[in-house]
C-alpha cells in the first residue's frame, strides 16, 4: 500500500474507477436486440457473414471509449497523481535564517563557491531577493523542510549554533550543512528576555535605561501586541499592565516558566500569594513559573517617585534565578541536532502536480463532446422517421 | 392542387367517394366529353347487385315483377383497360413514414380514381387480382355502377401468398382473347423475373402492358440504422443484417434491379412508372398518365 501512497496525493479516492463498469454496464444492457422490420425488399438484403456473433460486441464504441475517459479523469482529478518533478535536491542551495543580517549574509557569502543561490529559511522558501520575513519558529520549519525532496542537500544558515528547542520530534535531512555566526552561547541568553504587553508604565523605560546604562547593557524591552504570541521559550519576564483578569494565555505563560510582573489592578482567582519583602511585594508560583505582584497601583507617585527605583526594581524581579532557568530551558545545536534524521526512502522524490485545473478543462471538453455524441446518436439510429419503427403488418 | 394527405388515403373507406374526388381535382377545367347515351343499346336485362345505382332500376319492370332489373347497355367504347393487380404478401408492405398506408391500399385508390377517369371518357375497365391462392375478377364494363363494383371487389381484397406460377397463370389467358389494354400494378419486387416476364408475355400477345411499380420511400433510401432483423413477406425465416453495413450493397443492387427493370419495359415501349407511396397519389397517377398519353391510340387520358 506504500506505494499508493508515494504516487496519489489522495488515494482513496481510486476506488472510484469501480465506476468503470458503470458504463460498460449500461452499454453491455442497452445493447438492444435487433430491430425487427418487414421489408419486401429483403430480396437484395445479402448477408454475408453471421450477425448472430457480432451481437455481442458493443455499439457506439466511441462513446463508451469517451464515458471510461470521462471517469477515469475524474477518477484522476480526484486523487491527484504526485508526477515526479525534477526540482533538483537542493545542492548549492543557501537556506537563510532571517535573523541574518544583510552584511552578515554577505560576509558569509563571500568566500563560498558552492553556493547558487540563496532562500529565506521559512516554511515556504523564498529567494532571499525578497521582503525579510518574520523569524520563524526553527524547530518546525526544519521539520518541515526535511521532508521536501528540493531541499534534502541544502546548506543552512542559522544566526546562533544553539536555538531553543521545541516540543515535538524534530527531523532533519542528513545531508544539510549547518553553518552558524556564532558559535557560542548568545550573550542574549545571560540577561533576562523583558516582554511588556499592555501600556508601559512611564517609569519602566527610564528605570530599564538606568540598568542598562549601570550594569547590563544587553537589557532591552519588546513590546508585545496580544497575549498570544507569548512564549516561555522566546520570553523570560513578562510585564503585564492591563488591569482586571489574569488572561488564559498569559496564565499560560506562566505555566511554562515565565516570571509574570504586575501590580494589584491584576487579579486571578484561586492564587495563593505570599508576601515577599515586607508588605510591597507578594509572590505566587504557578506551575512552573511565578507571579510577581505589587500590592500597590505602580502609576502612583509613592511607587516610582524614589532615587533607587531601577536598582530595587531589578533586585526585586531577578530575585529569581532566571539565568539557571534559561540554563535549563531545553536548547539544542547545530553540532549535534536532537532529531530523527528522516531517510532518503522516506522522502518522495515527488511533489503534487497542479493539474486541477487543466483536469476540469479536459473533463468539461470531454463531457460537452460525451453530450453531443449521445444526442445526436438517437437521430441517426432511428432513421425511418419519427414513428414507431417496428411495423407488423 | 390541393392533394390527398397520405393518411386519408390510408383510412379512407369509402374508395368510390375519394377515387371521384381525386378524379374531380385531376380533371379541373378538362371539357366533359362523354357522351352520355350517344352508342348505348340496350342489351339486356340483369338482376340487380350491390353497386348497381338505383337509378338504373328498371322500376317499371320493378312493378310488374317485383324484383329489381337492371337495363344493361352495351357501351360501345373505344377501350377496354384490364388493370392487373398483384396481390402477393408483398403488397402488404406497410409505408415506414405512414404506418397506416400499405402497398395495397394505395393501390386500391390508385385503381379506383384510374378507373373513374377511365369511366369519365367512357372507356370499360376490368379487374384482376393475382397471387397464387387464386384470382379475384370483375368483368368488363363502365360506367358508375361498375366503377362502384370495383370498389367494393378491391376493397375485398387481401395481400397474401406469392405471385402465381406459370400454370396458375395459363388460367388467366382467355381473358385476354378480347383486346384490351392492360395496366399490370405491382411492386416488381421479382426473383426471376417473373411479373416483368409476364407483362412481356402479354405485350407479344398485343396487349401492350402499362407497368405501375409501387415502392415505400425506405426501399429507395435504406435509412436505417443499427441491427436489423428483416422479415421477408414472401420467404420464410428472419434475416439479420447491419444496416450500417448494408445500405451501401442494398442500394447498389436496388439501384441496379431497377433499372434493369426499367430498361426492360423501356424496351417494350411501355415506360415503367414507379411511384413512392407517401408522395400524394394525384402526382403518382398524372405521372403514370403522361407517361403513356404518347401512345395514341393505345394511350390512356
Amino acid at each position: 500500500m506504500q506505494w499508493l501512497y508515494a504516487s496519489w496525493l489522495s488515494p482513496h479516492w481510486l476506488w472510484l474507477l469501480g465506476a468503470l463498469s458503470i458504463p460498460l454496464l449500461v452499454h453491455l444492457l442497452r445493447r438492444r436486440s435487433p430491430r425487427q422490420i418487414t421489408f419486401a425488399a429483403a430480396h437484395w438484403l445479402l448477408p454475408k457473414h453471421r450477425r448472430s456473433q457480432k451481437r455481442w460486441l458493443l455499439r457506439d464504441k466511441p462513446l463508451l471509449a469517451l464515458r471510461l475517459l470521462l471517469i477515469a479523469l475524474l477518477v484522476l482529478a480526484l486523487a491527484q497523481p504526485l508526477l515526479p518533478r525534477d526540482a533538483g535536491d537542493g545542492s548549492g542551495l543557501l537556506l537563510v535564517d532571517p535573523r541574518v543580517g544583510r552584511t552578515e549574509l554577505r560576509e558569509f557569502l563571500a568566500g563560498r563557491d558552492d553556493i547558487a543561490r540563496a532562500e529565506w529559511l521559512q516554511r515556504q522558501p523564498r529567494s532571499i531577493d525578497a521582503p525579510r520575513p518574520p523569524a520563524p519558529d526553527l524547530w518546525r520549519t526544519l521539520g518541515t523542510l526535511a521532508a521536501r525532496a528540493e531541499y534534502r542537500r541544502a546548506q543552512i544558515l542559522l544566526r546562533n549554533a544553539q536555538n531553543p528547542s521545541g516540543y515535538r520530534l524534530l527531523e532533519t535531512s542528513p545531508h544539510w550543512q549547518w553553518h552558524a555566526l556564532q558559535r557560542e552561547r548568545h550573550t542574549d541568553n545571560t540577561v533576562p528576555q523583558i516582554a511588556v504587553l499592555g501600556p508601559e508604565p512611564q517609569w519602566l523605560r527610564p528605570a530599564i535605561d538606568a540598568i542598562a546604562e549601570q550594569s547590563l547593557s544587553q537589557v532591552a524591552l519588546q513590546p508585545l501586541h496580544s497575549a498570544a504570541t507569548l512564549d516561555p521559550r522566546q520570553q523570560d519576564w513578562l510585564i503585564y499592565n492591563n488591569a482586571g483578569e489574569l488572561p488564559a494565555a498569559v496564565r499560560a505563560f506562566v505555566e511554562g516558566g515565565g516570571l509574570l510582573i504586575s501590580d494589584r489592578r491584576v487579579q486571578s482567582a484561586q492564587v495563593p500569594f505570599t508576601a515577599v519583602d515586607g508588605q510591597r511585594l507578594e509572590a505566587a508560583a504557578i506551575g512552573r513559573g511565578s507571579w510577581l505582584r505589587y500590592r500597590d497601583d505602580w502609576h502612583s507617585a509613592g511607587f516610582y517617585h524614589r532615587a533607587d527605583l531601577p536598582r530595587r526594581l531589578w533586585r526585586e524581579w531577578s530575585a529569581q534565578d532566571w539565568a539557571r532557568q534559561a540554563d535549563g530551558r531545553p536548547r539544542w545545536s547545530i553540532d549535534a541536532p536532537p532529531a530523527r534524521q528522516l531517510p532518503d526512502t522516506a522522502v518522495t522524490p515527488a511533489r503534487p502536480e497542479p493539474l486541477s485545473p487543466t483536469l476540469l478543462i479536459a473533463l468539461a471538453l470531454l463531457l460537452a463532446l460525451e453530450r453531443l455524441l449521445a444526442l445526436r446518436r438517437p437521430e441517426s439510429e432511428t432513421g425511418s422517421g419519427p414513428d414507431k419503427p417496428e411495423v407488423q403488418p | 392542387m390541393q392533394t390527398i394527405e397520405p393518411l386519408t388515403l390510408a383510412g379512407t373507406r369509402d374508395l368510390v367517394w375519394l377515387s371521384r374526388h381525386i378524379a374531380g381535382g385531376m380533371l379541373l377545367g378538362a371539357q366533359q366529353s362523354r357522351r352520355r347515351g350517344a352508342g348505348i343499346e340496350f342489351q339486356q336485362y340483369r338482376s340487380y347487385q350491390p353497386g348497381d345505382s338505383i337509378r338504373q332500376i328498371d322500376w317499371k319492370l320493378f312493378a310488374r315483377s317485383d324484383r329489381y332489373f337492371v337495363r344493361e347497355a352495351e357501351q360501345e367504347s373505344q377501350m377496354h383497360v384490364c388493370i392487373l393487380l398483384d396481390t402477393s404478401a408483398s403488397m402488404a408492405q406497410p409505408s415506414f413514414a405512414v404506418p397506416a398506408l400499405t402497398k395495397l391500399q394505395y393501390a386500391r385508390c390508385w385503381i379506383a380514381t384510374l378507373c373513374w377517369l377511365l369511366h369519365n371518357q367512357g372507356d370499360r375497365f376490368s379487374l384482376i387480382a393475382l397471387n397464387d391462392r387464386g384470382f379475384e375478377r370483375l368483368p368488363e364494363g363502365g360506367g358508375e355502377a361498375h366503377h362502384r363494383q370495383l370498389a367494393l371487389a378491391l376493397d375485398r381484397l387481401e395481400a397474401a401468398g406469392h405471385w402465381p406460377d406459370d400454370r396458375q397463370l395459363a388460367g388467366l389467358w382467355p381473358q385476354f382473347d378480347q383486346p384490351c389494354q392492360t395496366v399490370l400494378v405491382s411492386d416488381y419486387f421479382e426473383h426471376n423475373g417473373e411479373i416483368s416476364d409476364f407483362a412481356a408475355r402479354l405485350h407479344a400477345a398485343g396487349r401492350p402492358c402499362l407497368p405501375l411499380q409501387l415502392l415505400v420511400e425506405a426501399e429507395e433510401t435504406f435509412p436505417f440504422d443499427g441491427e436489423l432483423k428483416i422479415r421477408n413477406p414472401e420467404a420464410p425465416g428472419f434475416t439479420e443484417v447491419g444496416a450500417r453495413q448494408q445500405r451501401a450493397d442494398y442500394l447498389r443492387a436496388f439501384a441496379a434491379a431497377q433499372k434493369n427493370l426499367a430498361s426492360r419495359f423501356a424496351a417494350q415501349q411501355c415506360p415503367l412508372t414507379s411511384v413512392a407511396i407517401e408522395r400524394p397519389l394525384e402526382t403518382g397517377l398524372r405521372r403514370f398518365i403522361d407517361a403513356h398519353s404518347i401512345h395514341g391510340s393505345a394511350g390512356i387520358g
